[in-house]
């Protein structure tokens, strides 16, 4: 009988998992495009879920790490508190840049992103109000296929005047497009009471890891984000775009 | 780095296509039985059951959140399972005792993991005693240990930029091990007491029903405030009070 309880009592202890550890993982923010000389890189790490972080809204860096990043030879750049600041990287289009973090506690992060080429807008037509939605402005855009782009975020950044001042709004459209020329209806909401003052959009082409990137921030709590980082050893992007802007209204 | 695996809190069922092979299930069961006086009765079965071509879905809600979604077009992915366990019984005339020990384990995606139904332990014990003048009274205890479920162990920083060119970083989270947490044990006490009586020549019985009767807050799911810092965990139960029903029982 006593054997009969050991047993049972070994059976039940096995059939479960012992309580889960996490352990901070590197978390690595780094976007080069070729418009800028000034290359940020932020490098800090995530947190175990219970613990009481300072500040939510600053990144939580990490001093010490070496960040080297490079098309042919990796440089190191200076590290400032977990932001990492060079203005001395020549980006150039279709090139391959190369990432790789060094954390003080020995952990590698590497990444690698090919630089979008340049495009243009082709043409931007605005369209009449579209009835019965009063009020919603329909824009129609071209442009030119950017090459190595994985796809394209485009960004109204739309002014209105108002009783108080000037209001911002903000819509934006991830497309997955890789097309020659692209059309986007877009809606712009323009509300009686406020006047419309100005509509600038911007298009950026987006490297495969920025897409995947912006893609995940839609998807929900529940998606495993490890498709959507493509950096090994730690959470976050290294990617790269080409951006263009217009004023359109 | 972690394995993380999405969250599945309802299992979700759906059809199968022609796609996919139906279920097959080997199910090898043994067990004994003994009177041990004319009321009393003692069983004990144990059983082991091995489960091919599972299917689940590869996104929670699919097909309740996407009304475009259709069956045929669902990604369902395949997968093994086992379960085992033992059952005990003792039972005198109305009463009884029951004992159960499971384990189910079930494989997808080379995944190996316990199922959001995987309770280990049920104990269940019902006890009814004749009060005379056709009352009785009765109670049940029903004991479960907790269900697995998937939950959040860390987070990290995700970083958009307006058009504006300001950041902003999001802390979004990371999953623990799939059903690598337990909701803590169910448990709750039914009482009753009934009176039978004879009606225009039919039996009748009345009775007054609790369940639930100590308000045991039994946790169905958490709900996750993440706008607080650290962020909190705050569980939601059904029925965290007595429910008393009165009823009338016709016996043909």
């Amino acid at each position: 009988m006593r054997h009969l309880i050991l047993l049972l009592a070994l059976l039940i202890c096995v059939c479960d998992y012992p309580p889960e550890e996490y352990e901070q993982e590197p978390n690595v923010y780094c976007l080069l495009t070729p418009q800028e000389d000034t290359v940020y890189a932020l490098v800090g790490l995530s947190a175990g879920f219970d613990d009481t972080l300072k500040n939510t809204s600053r990144w939580n860096g990490v001093s010490g790490a070496s960040v080297k990043i490079g098309y042919l030879s990796l440089r190191e750049i200076p590290d400032s508190a977990g932001h990492y600041l060079s203005d001395s990287l020549s980006i150039m289009p279709s090139d391959t840049f190369h990432l790789e973090i060094r954390y003080p506690d020995a952990r590698i992060v590497k990444g690698h992103t090919v630089i979008p080429d340049s495009f243009a807008f082709v043409s931007i037509l605005i369209d009449t109000i579209i009835r019965p939605e009063n009020d919603t402005v329909r824009i129609v855009i071209s442009w030119s296929r950017s090459n190595n782009a994985r796809g394209y975020l485009v960004l109204a950044e739309i002014y209105y005047a108002g009783p108080s001042g000037i209001y911002f709004w903000q819509v934006q459209y991830l497309s997955d497009s890789t097309i020659d020329s692209l059309k986007l209806p877009l809606k712009i909401m323009a509300p009686d009471t406020l006047d419309l003052v100005e509509t600038n959009l911007q298009i950026w082409a987006l490297d495969e890891n920025y897409y995947d990137y912006c893609e995940f921030r839609d998807r929900g709590y529940e998606t495993d984000p490890t498709p959507y980082m493509h950096l090994e050893g730690g959470l976050g992007v290294f990617g790269s775009y080409f951006k263009i802007k217009r004023r359109v209204l | 780095m972690m394995m993380k695996f999405p969250i599945f809190m309802f299992q979700q069922w759906t059809t199968a296509d022609q796609r996919h092979e139906p279920v097959r299930t080997i199910h090898y069961t043994i067990g004994c039985e003994k009177l041990l006086s004319s009321n009393v009765e003692v069983s004990a079965e144990a059983y082991y059951k091995d489960m091919d071509n599972l299917l689940e879905t590869e996104m929670p809600f699919a097909m309740l959140v996407d009304d475009e979604t259709e069956s045929d077009s669902l990604l369902l992915r395949t997968g093994t399972g086992w379960a085992s366990g033992f059952e005990l019984l003792l039972k005198r005339n109305s009463s009884w005792i029951g004992y159960a020990f499971a384990v189910t384990k079930r494989n997808f995606a080379d995944v190996s993991f316990y199922p959001i139904f995987d309770a280990r332990h049920n104990f269940n014990i019902a006890w009814a005693v004749p009060l005379g003048h056709n009352w009785s009274f009765n109670l049940q205890w029903i004991y479960r240990s907790g269900f697995p479920y998937t939950g959040p162990i860390g987070r990290y920083q995700f970083v958009w930029t307006d058009a504006s060119g300001e950041k902003f970083y999001e802390w979004r989270y990371v999953n623990g091990r799939r059903g690598g947490f337990r909701y803590p044990a169910y448990h709750r006490l039914d009482v009753g007491i009934e009176k039978g009586f004879r009606l225009f020549g039919m039996r009748f019985s009345s009775y007054l029903q609790v369940v639930n009767a100590y308000a045991r807050k039994n946790v169905l799911w958490y709900d996750y405030r993440f706008d607080q810092e650290p962020p909190k965990r705050e569980p939601y139960s059904i029925l965290p009070i007595p429910i008393p029903s009165l009823g009338l029982r016709a016996i043909f």
